[in-house]
């Protein structure tokens, strides 16, 4: 795809000075009362500060910037988990997230009926979790352990049922949080071009890094952040410049 | 409210699947599974009246109804009350990772753990019914009262819940609170006793305002005592009243809080 016709694309996140603000309590006292009060003198961090960005249909952007910049905090605005305090969000589409690769399993169940539970849990009815079910199973890799409870599974075995449900059940748009390991070498590379077929397929990658050469590989356009504010936004080799003179 | 009507559009079948799968999920792994829904409350059923009826010698007629079977109808709806106060209250943070890990209609976790306490509740009905049947009690045209006390039941713990559980996420401290209030709710709730034998007249009249007490009381006339409803207007005027004000209340604190949620939780 070229630059022009992404243009043309719809907008499908849509961020406009979006602020994000965490109340740090001090004591568990302090967090129960602010049930009933909340009181000016709580102390707090500003995670993000006045961020407005556009990404459109198909696009792989990669969010930069160093530890506690705001990254977590934008990934999780977008996956609706959490919620800003200003500014207007709009995310269109379905979102797959690759971050907490196991949250909603239950250790007691089994591989193929954790499919059905996550499933469920996303939202998707039966008969969609069935198409996908043969799929999930075979990019999962886990052979005749998808019979047997969760509790028997490796961390990286639950990792890859995680994964794998995440990338099948044809998501509009894709985060990937690349800290995220997932299994041997084998399987992170097997990752890694599920990730690249599906965002030359058409859809949209948020890719969030600390290492240059992955986000550069994958993304045309970066969005460099900074303490909470965006410093740059637009192609990736300008972006990485940025980066690397201001953080030095 | 419609914040919470909305979260539950297309959730429907969801709820359901969850809700079993809540089930399975507490009694998976031991052997005898499910039956411990039923095996728990049975032996609480026998020990109370033992202790009553040969401990105490209390266990007399209680309006001309044994008193095995004024503490059966009073018990069974108990459990799914206690159920659904409990675990109304630990809905959301016992599920915390639905709210922190991933994008989820948050007001579904009361649903459908409450969804899995009416199942439960649904077994035990069956065991009381059919003993009900057997002791000559049932049926009777007074049963159909049941669609008339259990969903007014399940609204009203499922709005408290909403308070609750929105509550226990801030505070662990809840949980514990209701944790120890459950003994005190239940002594003095009339499970174990006739509500409307008090002779001390205020107490009496504080009880109105008691719905465990007015759902327990609704079962007996149900099944026990050939009571209709609205022979006695002025208990369900008063539980309908609370029951409007616990879901203005639960409503308000569950939008209130709800993006606040996943930060700290």
């Amino acid at each position: 795809m070229t630059h022009e016709k992404r243009e043309d694309s719809p907008v499908v996140i849509s961020f406009k000075n979006v602020s994000k603000e965490y109340i740090l309590y001090k004591s568990d006292q302090e967090r129960f009362l602010s049930l009933f009060y909340k009181s000016k003198k709580l102390r707090r961090h500003q995670a993000l500060k006045d961020v407005s960005f556009e990404i459109r249909k198909g696009e792989a952007v990669g969010i930069i910037g160093r530890n506690g910049a705001g990254k977590s905090t934008l990934l999780k605005i977008v996956t609706g988990v959490t919620f800003p305090d200003g500014g207007e969000v709009t995310v269109n589409g379905k979102v797959a997230a690759l971050l907490e690769l196991t949250a909603g399993f239950s250790q007691e169940m089994t591989g193929r009926e954790n499919i059905y539970l996550k499933g469920y849990i996303l939202g998707y009815s039966k008969e969609e979790i069935e198409e996908m079910e043969d799929r999930i199973i075979q990019f999962a890799e886990l052979g005749e352990y998808i019979d047997q409870p969760l509790r028997t599974y490796s961390s990286g075995m639950s990792m890859r049922l995680g994964f794998s449900i995440n990338v099948n059940s044809n998501p509009d748009i894709l985060v990937v949080d690349e800290a995220l390991s997932v299994g041997d070498a084998r399987f992170q590379s097997k990752c890694n071009d599920k990730i690249n077929q599906m965002a030359s397929e058409g859809v949209t990658v948020m890719f969030v890094s600390h290492s240059m050469g992955g986000v550069k590989a994958l993304c045309e356009r970066i969005i460099y952040i900074k303490q909470g504010e965006l410093v740059f936004d637009g192609a990736a080799d300008e972006a990485i410049k940025v980066y690397s003179e201001k953080e030095g | 409210m419609l914040n919470i009507i909305n979260e539950h559009k297309g959730f429907s079948r969801q709820i359901w699947k969850l809700a079993v799968l809540e089930i399975q999920r507490r009694f998976k792994g031991s052997f005898l599974g499910s039956a411990w829904a039923v095996i728990g409350p049975f032996t609480t059923l026998l020990l109370f009246w033992f202790v009553f009826t040969i401990g105490l010698r209390q266990g007399n007629e209680i309006h001309g109804v044994s008193f095995f079977l004024f503490l059966m109808v009073g018990l069974v709806p108990w459990f799914f009350i206690r159920d659904m106060i409990v675990g109304g209250a630990r809905a959301i943070r016992g599920n915390a990772q639905f709210v922190t890990k991933i994008n989820f209609p948050v007001s579904t976790l009361n649903t459908f753990t409450a969804v899995s306490h009416l199942i439960v509740h649904a077994l035990l009905f069956a065991c009381m019914y059919v003993y009900l049947i057997i002791a000559g009690y049932a049926p009777s045209i007074y049963n159909l009262q049941i669609f008339f006390y259990l969903p007014l039941a399940f609204i009203f713990f499922l709005a408290l819940g909403w308070t609750i559980s929105t509550w226990a996420v801030f505070s662990p401290d809840l949980q514990s609170l209701i944790s120890s209030l459950m003994t005190a709710i239940f002594w003095l709730s009339g499970v174990l006793w006739n509500s409307y034998d008090l002779q001390v007249v205020w107490l009496k009249k504080l009880l109105l305002f008691n719905p465990v007490t007015f759902i327990v009381n609704g079962y007996r006339k149900t099944f026990l005592y050939n009571e209709w409803f609205w022979e006695n207007p002025l208990e369900v005027y008063v539980f309908l009243g609370i029951l409007v004000i616990v879901i203005a209340f639960g409503v308000f604190n569950y939008t209130r809080l709800r993006k606040d949620m996943a930060d700290v939780l």
